[in-house]
């Protein structure tokens, strides 16, 4: 136990202000915090050392490094606090890349690389086989790759939509509209899915 | 002299779809004659080797599999047995493994 509780001067102030300043930049850098954070940070961590100073015994070491120790260890407990917090209000997109591959196409967005068990339907707790979504995912994969480009729209609008609403609804002729979809049949049959033609 | 219950059902003409489901379940190597005679002479409508309805279907389906071919997924091969005697045959070859990437996002964005 200390003999007696020690009262910071400004003297102290101005000897910690370094040390403060190094350890809010510190903690700042690994919490990927804005430089305006930072006034914030230095006053918690300050706040954190006035509560802790009662244990200061200046006979096993030096107010700096008791103080650089205060300040590190709030400022890992920090970092860790706003780490749970953004873990809570994740403000992500699901469009958003996760890969940074060099070529566009290569690149996985956040919706690509979510597992099913982490999904809506688990969560909602639907049931959902991981082994039959993956087995989905690559044969919509493949039957993506087997259409024409000039087809995604006309897929996009067939998803939702039933074929003579889409043919009201979009800018193809009804023959254009038809021919295209058997066009679309044929590519499938060929890319070895029946089912989906 | 043989009566025509004793005679084999002619085989049904290849269809553009038919030529397309055997390719998807064929197997690398394997292969399919969609035609045996002269093409381009079958095809001349001033010939009139065939009615105009089997011509139209033998032009789809020749281009068929010229497309095909075009695509990657096929070889076309003509075998010679004699004068304006050829067999058309189309191989199937290895697929790619994945000719295109992520385009699923991109049919997904636009149906959004």
């Amino acid at each position: 136990m200390p003999a007696a509780a020690h009262a910071l001067t400004f003297d102290d102030l101005d000897r910690l202000r370094p040390i403060l300043r190094r350890e809010a930049r510190r903690m700042m850098r690994i919490a990927r915090l804005p430089a305006q954070e930072r006034e914030d940070v230095e006053q918690d961590m300050l706040l954190d050392l006035l509560a802790r100073l009662p244990g200061f015994d200046p006979a096993r070491g030096t107010l700096e490094a008791f103080a650089t120790v205060c300040f590190r260890h709030r400022g890992i407990r920090l970092a860790e606090r706003l780490r749970r917090e953004r873990q809570r209000h994740h403000l992500t997109a699901f469009d958003e890349v996760v890969s940074q591959d060099r070529d566009p196409e290569g690149r996985l967005t956040l919706a690509e690389v979510l597992p099913e068990a982490d999904g809506l339907l688990a969560w909602w707790g639907q049931p959902w086989d991981a082994a039959a979504a993956v087995e989905r995912r690559l044969d919509l994969n493949r039957a993506a790759a087997a259409l024409d480009s000039r087809d995604h729209p006309l897929c996009a609008a067939l998803s939702a939509a039933s074929a003579q609403e889409a043919v009201r609804a979009g800018t193809l002729s009804r023959a254009s509209f038809y021919r295209r979809l058997g066009e679309m049949r044929l590519r499938l049959l060929a890319a070895g899915i029946a089912s989906a033609a | 002299m043989d009566s025509l219950a004793s005679l084999p059902p002619p085989a049904a003409p290849l269809t553009e779809a038919a030529l397309c489901r055997w390719l998807g379940a064929a197997a690398p190597g394997d292969a399919i004659t969609y035609f045996r005679g002269a093409l381009a002479r079958s095809l001349c409508p001033q010939l009139d080797l065939l009615d105009a309805n089997q011509r139209v279907a033998l032009a789809r389906l020749a281009q068929r599999a010229w497309t095909l071919a075009e695509a990657g997924l096929a070889h076309l091969v003509q075998r010679r047995y004699g004068f304006e005697d050829f067999e058309y045959l189309l191989i199937a070859r290895p697929r790619p493994r994945r000719a295109v990437t992520n385009l699923l996002p991109r049919i997904l964005a636009a149906a959004a």
